[in-house]
């Protein structure tokens, strides 16, 4: 389209955290540090990964390491206003437009 | 080395007498800053003995001298005061010095005052020692018992007879008492004493002894509780046996933390006996040299805390009062001014009490206190029946006050004046930035400091403090922005309401106006509701073509937008938002209003700053990519539209909205019209009874109609006919009716062009021939409408928000010919009749509500709700 010489301009200057802002007020699901992962609204972040999140649901994995069976637990917090330190982030990914 | 002059202050007698007449009033509030001190008792008790053999020495000597210059006393002190006063008065000034030096600071940039705080800490480090050490002196206050009775010497004699301080407590203290009295010092002690005594020991006492004492008591209560509970310690020193701790506390008070080392120092100087003498003429030099120098630093609060203390005394004491006061009160007026009455009296017992015991073995020592513990119950004994009771009632009585008192003021003195200075500057400081002087910081300076703050007060209505008009612009702008963003947590937000209100109530003109006018059919229509379902015919041929819509509508719009295409339109909303944020950046630099007298420079400011705005705007029209190329057969949206699908595009409508001229807004609302059906709150909107929306897309929808339809709706509010032509045609010719007229956001928009139209109806002026092109676009919006009419309520009976159908339908209502009302009643009448039986059920309030909703759509078409019965 038309918008592509744009484009290219703005990812001349581009950092990798443009990216993220274009998922503020969007839907993001992030990865964190200790098998726990969110998925909420994202409102604002920093150059630390340092996160806002509304509406955040988080999701903890939990593997019984005694059994050793394999069996994942998961267990499910909603919070209304979250937020995350940047260190804990491992990934951060936008979620498909919601319906 | 103020401390040494500190240590003059304990043979203040001599001092006064001997050294410097003049500068009596000097040493005496230094002696008071030593009593208020604590320090190690086995230095004090060095200084004690050095003291007394002075003490004896010099009082004849002294006596005479001090008649001489004591006899005067208070005149001379009134000299001195004046002198003192020259340098309060300095002081005063240097105060008001500071401050103006703190406004001019306040009015300078951040930057600045910021450097000369820094400044002031590295000047004021001194101070935060000093007050340090006058906190240690208020805490070992309690235990300076032989300070006490020094400055009760002084003051005792002073008052009668300032020449001669020294001798008459000699003459009244009994020797032998002075160990009893150091026991005797804490306050429960003291009372465990009296009742033993009381009790067990009803031996010959001295009455005149217990009546002096009383006496003292009586009249001056409050300090002797304050002494007891620090003499405890003192007791326990006292016992190695050395009278001399009292003198010695005067040092301590003074300098908390030199105290200890210069106690450790000094006795052994005292023992040798040059100290006292070295003691004598330090104090003189310092109230000579400090005195001035000092007074302005206390004010300032920058000097270190010996000043203070006799700053303070000069201050506070008046003339005439300080020889009596000053030893004791000069700390305790500064910690606690309210004290200063207080400790004042108790500045006097002791010295009462001290001519009566120690003087016999020292003449500061601190039996004299203790002496009247232990000279009681002999006291006692001699006293009658009556008067022995008396007494312990009184005792008791005092010893009870003294203990709340001392409970009450166990916490004193902990901050130092200096701590307090220092946490006044701070909040003045404060202050300064907070409300001083904007007029001479830039608004940015402001932002800074505060943004949010700004933002918020500016909101909420707070006063404004810079009259600017770009400030309220500012403010204007995140106004839109709050209300958007509560629109889109709250169902009814503010915005909503009115937006929901004005349109009611425009729907309402417009059904008043048909009201108006006389419709002869009526009378029919009005008893056919009952009678249509004869006509049940009809019915089923809306029923057929409603799937069809539904079915259409599913496909063409399910296809998702690509990933790159998502992208994309991110990137072009944080663009629009980059620039948005310039221009409101750029809107509060306008220069100042321009006038024909202004100057060049004004002017070419200006000229500047709408070069840049026009430049932004310019920038902002293309970020929004409005004016890309419309292409129908393309199966991604129109990059506005797609920009619009993001919640965050939508609220940036309002703020768009308000940098962009009266053509540009119609091209958008052009744009949304056509695209009316592809955008996605409308496309993925049409609920149905089944299938109700998703609470995302309510949000999205409530989100769409608080922050993008009322700009709209403004602008087709004041739009004439010949525009709501264009855009009904519009809808006509390029968007679904069947889905736009099933949603709220399409119904929103045909019931705002509607009864725009309605309302245009009435001047009389009306152009016939866009009348008769309206005419024949609302023909084919109610054919086009009326096969879904059963389909338009998006929720069973049981939803309640149904207001904007029955909204709809009023203004459809409004316009139509009898025929066709007739036929909009079909439509709806099942949905009108199971309202109605629903209302029935509900608890009132809310059947009025839904009824009135109902009768929105039954008074358009002539009837009323009340007709059903």
């Amino acid at each position: 389209m038309s918008a592509d010489p744009k484009k290219e301009e703005s990812d001349d200057n581009a950092e990798p955290l443009d990216l993220v802002r274009l998922c503020i007020d969007e839907v993001v699901v992030v990865k964190l540090r200790g098998d726990r992962e969110l998925k909420g609204r994202l409102y604002a972040y920093d150059s630390h990964c340092n996160l806002i999140l509304g509406d955040a649901e988080e999701t903890i994995y939990i593997t019984n390491a005694e059994e050793e069976d394999g069996k994942v637990r998961t267990v499910k917090k909603q919070h209304e206003t979250l937020f995350v330190r940047g260190d804990s982030v491992v990934l951060i990914a936008p979620v498909e437009s919601i319906k | 080395m103020s401390f040494f002059g500190f240590d003059a202050t304990l043979p203040r007698d001599r001092g006064h007498s001997a050294h410097a007449p003049g500068f009596g009033q000097t040493p005496d509030a230094f002696a008071g800053l030593g009593g208020g001190a604590a320090a190690d008792d086995d230095d004090a008790i060095d200084f004690d003995d050095t003291y007394d053999g002075l003490g004896d020495r010099l009082d004849e000597a002294d006596d005479a001298f001090n008649d001489d210059t004591f006899g005067r006393g208070p005149a001379s002190q009134q000299s001195i005061g004046k002198d003192f006063d020259f340098a309060g008065q300095t002081s005063k000034i240097s105060n008001t010095i500071q401050e103006e030096q703190m406004l001019y600071q306040a009015r300078q940039a951040p930057s600045q005052q910021r450097a000369q705080p820094q400044h002031q800490h590295q000047h004021q480090p001194p101070k935060p020692s000093k007050p340090s050490r006058t906190g240690y002196e208020s805490y070992h206050d309690p235990n300076y018992i032989p300070q006490l009775e020094a400055r009760a010497d002084i003051w005792g004699l002073k008052p009668k007879q300032p020449t001669a301080p020294t001798r008459p407590p000699e003459n009244q203290a009994p020797p032998p008492e002075p160990q009893p009295a150091r026991k005797i010092v804490s306050l429960e002690e003291v009372e465990a004493m009296i009742r033993a005594q009381t009790l067990q020991q009803e031996r010959a006492a001295m009455q005149m002894q217990q009546q002096q004492q009383q006496q003292a008591q009586q009249s001056q209560p409050p300090h002797v509780p304050a002494y007891p509970q620090q003499q405890v310690p003192h007791g326990q020193l006292h016992f190695p046996g050395i009278p001399g701790q009292g003198q010695f506390v005067p040092h301590i008070l003074q300098r908390p933390q030199q105290v200890q080392q210069q106690a450790q120092q000094q006795p052994p100087q005292q023992r040798s006996g040059s100290r006292p003498q070295q003691v004598h003429a330090e104090l003189p030099a310092h109230s000579v040299q400090t005195p001035p120098t000092q007074h302005p630093t206390i004010l300032q609060r920058q000097r270190p805390p010996p000043n203070d203390p006799a700053i303070q005394q000069q201050r506070n004491a008046q003339p005439q009062s300080a020889p009596q006061r000053p030893p004791s009160q000069p700390r305790q007026i500064l910690q606690n001014p309210s004290r200063l009455s207080g400790q004042g009296q108790s500045m006097v017992q002791p010295g009462m009490q001290a001519p009566q015991g120690p003087r016999g073995s020292g003449h500061n020592r601190g039996p004299s206190y203790p002496g009247m513990v232990v000279t009681n119950p002999e006291q006692l004994l001699h006293l009658s029946k009556e008067d022995r009771e008396a007494f312990l009632a009184e005792d008791a009585k005092r010893a009870k006050r003294n203990h709340k008192i001392a409970q009450l003021s166990k916490d004193n003195g902990l901050m130092t004046p200096q701590d307090k200075n220092f946490i006044t500057r701070i909040q003045l400081q404060q202050l300064m930035t907070a409300t001083g002087n904007l007029d001479e910081q830039s608004p940015e300076t402001v932002l800074a400091e505060d943004f949010y703050y700004q933002v918020f007060s500016q909101i909420r209505g707070a006063p404004r403090q810079t009259p600017h008009q770009p400030a309220s612009q500012f403010a204007q702008t995140y106004l839109f922005q709050t209300n958007n963003r509560y629109g889109a947590g709250r169902r009814q937000g503010r915005g909503a309401d009115n937006h929901m209100q004005r349109m009611e109530q425009q729907v309402q003109r417009a059904v008043e106006a048909a009201k108006a006018k006389p419709k002869a059919k009526q009378l029919t229509i009005e008893g056919s509701l009952g009678k249509i379902s004869f006509s049940n015919s009809k019915t089923p041929r809306p029923l057929l073509s409603m799937k069809r819509p539904v079915s259409h509508d599913q496909h063409p719009h399910k296809p998702k937008v690509s990933v790159a295409d998502r992208k994309e339109t991110l990137r072009n909303i944080e663009n629009v938002y980059m620039t948005l944020m310039r221009m409101e950046d750029h809107e509060r630099t306008i220069p100042g209003q321009l006038s024909q007298d202004s100057s060049p420079e004004v002017i070419q400011k200006h000229m500047e700053w709408r070069t840049k705005i026009e430049a932004l705007h310019k920038q902002l029209w293309e970020d929004i990519k409005i004016m890309e190329p419309i292409n129908p057969a393309s199966l991604t949206p129109h990059p506005f539209i797609a920009i619009l699908s993001h919640a965050k595009g939508k609220k940036a409508i309002p703020r768009i909205f308000r940098h962009i001229d009266e053509q540009e807004r119609i091209t958008i609302l052009t744009m949304v019209v056509v695209h009316l059906d592809k955008l996605n709150v409308v496309s993925h909107g049409v609920a149905t009874p089944e299938q109700p929306l998703s609470p995302a897309m309510r949000d999205e929808i409530e989100l769409f109609l608080h922050s993008v339809v009322p700009p709209l709706y403004a602008h087709i509010f004041e739009s004439p006919l010949n525009i709501i032509i264009g855009l009904l045609g519009l809808i006509l010719e390029r968007t679904n009716v069947h889905i736009v007229a099933r949603t709220k956001v399409g119904m929103s928009l045909l019931i705002m062009l509607i009864s725009r139209a309605e309302l245009l109806k009435e001047p009389p002026e009306i152009n016939v021939v866009d009348w008769e092109n309206w005419t024949t676009l609302y023909n084919r919006l109610f054919d086009s409408v009326e096969p879904v009419l059963p389909a338009i309520f998006p929720g069973s009976i049981n939803d309640t928000d149904d207001m904007y159908v029955w909204q709809f339908l009023a203004a459809m209502g409004v316009g139509a010919s009898p025929e066709q009302q007739q036929r909009l009643v079909l439509g709806v009448k099942d949905r009108v009749m199971e309202t109605v039986g629903v209302s029935k059920a509900l608890p009132p309030e809310m059947a009025s509500a839904r009824l009135a909703n109902v009768n929105l759509f039954m008074r358009a078409i002539g009837l009323d709700v009340e007709l059903l019965g």
